[in-house]
């Protein structure tokens, strides 16, 4: 899961090592419109359905927190 | 049509078009920018039938947000103010892209405008570095000059045009950049500078004073306040304004994969 989400980030923002960072949001590194195009590859790529609610930036601010919140996607599906 | 209250009241809204399955949506509001926009009073929801719209009022006109079912057919929309749909998509339209084109073409929506993001690293950026003579900081007393000028160039729909208040902290800020011919704002730059990018808000030169390089000028004087800070300088432009896709591209600016359709109403 790790490796397709990475590809899928790195097709949308390459210019991004986003392994190093920890802040992706806070730090104003991805955008609105990259949320957008994020939570759409992720709902599509992983089969789940991302809320509104769940567009917190404590949830895109590291690979870390994308993989955690795609895993409790799944186990709710 | 109502008025969203809360961010409680937007959440519940939001959770329901989403178990009716209404799974297409151009909105990825985070809660502050949510918050902001009850706390101003902005927001309203509107059902389209086998769908959703939430209602953005920038006074003339609304920035509509859709929930739409994948097999919805929604109402074709009459509304009492002008609409604009932004549309983002990265790159290439596929099927869930044109899916979303077609039910918002089904409410009555046509394209108004295509937008592209440009975008420039620091060493890319050709002539930077020095300020041009014929530019320099906006002043208060250029305010209704700009906001004219700003309003004679451009849509509202399209443009994210600042009201009174925000051009005149972005004045007092150092983010407003001119050209004046006697009294006479000519031409004008508005940017932002946030987290490490910078960027065009908007470049207007006044259509007597077109051809003598006064965009290109403002442009570099643009990258000279910022090119020791910014990690990347960034816009939009309408991909079909050529002339100025031809002057970002000779300034060092490339197209990225972003972009954005405008349907208007």
């Amino acid at each position: 899961m790790r490796e397709q989400l990475l590809a899928l980030l790195d097709e949308i923002r390459p210019d991004v090592e986003f392994e190093k960072e920890t802040k992706l949001i806070d730090d104003g590194i991805l955008d609105s419109f990259d949320i957008i195009s994020i939570v759409q590859e992720m709902n599509d790529t992983f089969g789940v359905r991302i809320k509104a609610n769940e567009l917190q930036p404590d949830n895109f601010n590291t690979v870390d927190a994308m993989i955690e919140l795609i895993e409790k996607l799944k186990r709710r599906a | 049509m109502w008025k969203i209250e809360s961010l409680a009241q937007y959440n519940q809204l939001i959770d329901r078009a989403e178990q009716q399955g209404f799974a297409l949506t151009n909105c990825f509001f985070l809660p502050a920018a949510v918050q902001k926009k009850v706390e101003d009073g902005t927001l309203y929801g509107l059902e389209v039938g086998s769908g959703l719209l939430l209602l953005d009022d920038n006074g003339g006109f609304y920035r509509c947000y859709y929930y739409l079912s994948p097999q919805g057919k929604p109402d074709r929309l009459t509304l009492d103010k002008n609409a604009v749909i932004e549309f983002p998509f990265n790159g290439k339209m596929g099927e869930r892209q044109r899916q979303q084109v077609s039910l918002i073409d089904r409410m009555g929506f046509r394209l108004g405008r295509e937008s592209g993001m440009m975008s420039a690293a620091p060493t890319a950026l050709i002539g930077h570095g020095q300020a041009q003579e014929r530019c320099s900081g906006a002043q208060s007393r250029d305010a209704e000059g700009i906001m004219a000028l700003l309003t004679g160039c451009f849509n509202p729909m399209y443009a994210f045009l600042p009201d009174r208040k925000a051009l005149s902290d972005a004045i007092d800020q150092g983010r407003v950049l001119v050209v004046r011919e006697g009294d006479r704002v000519a031409a004008a730059l508005v940017s932002g500078f946030e987290k490490r990018i910078a960027t065009v808000n908007q470049v207007a030169v006044d259509p007597d004073y077109r051809r003598r390089g006064y965009a290109g000028a403002l442009m570099r004087t643009y990258h000279s306040l910022y090119v020791g800070r910014a990690a990347s300088f960034r816009h939009w432009v309408d991909i079909n304004n050529v002339p100025a896709v031809n002057m970002y591209l000779g300034l060092g600016y490339t197209f990225s994969l972003r972009r954005a359709n405008e349907y208007i109403m």
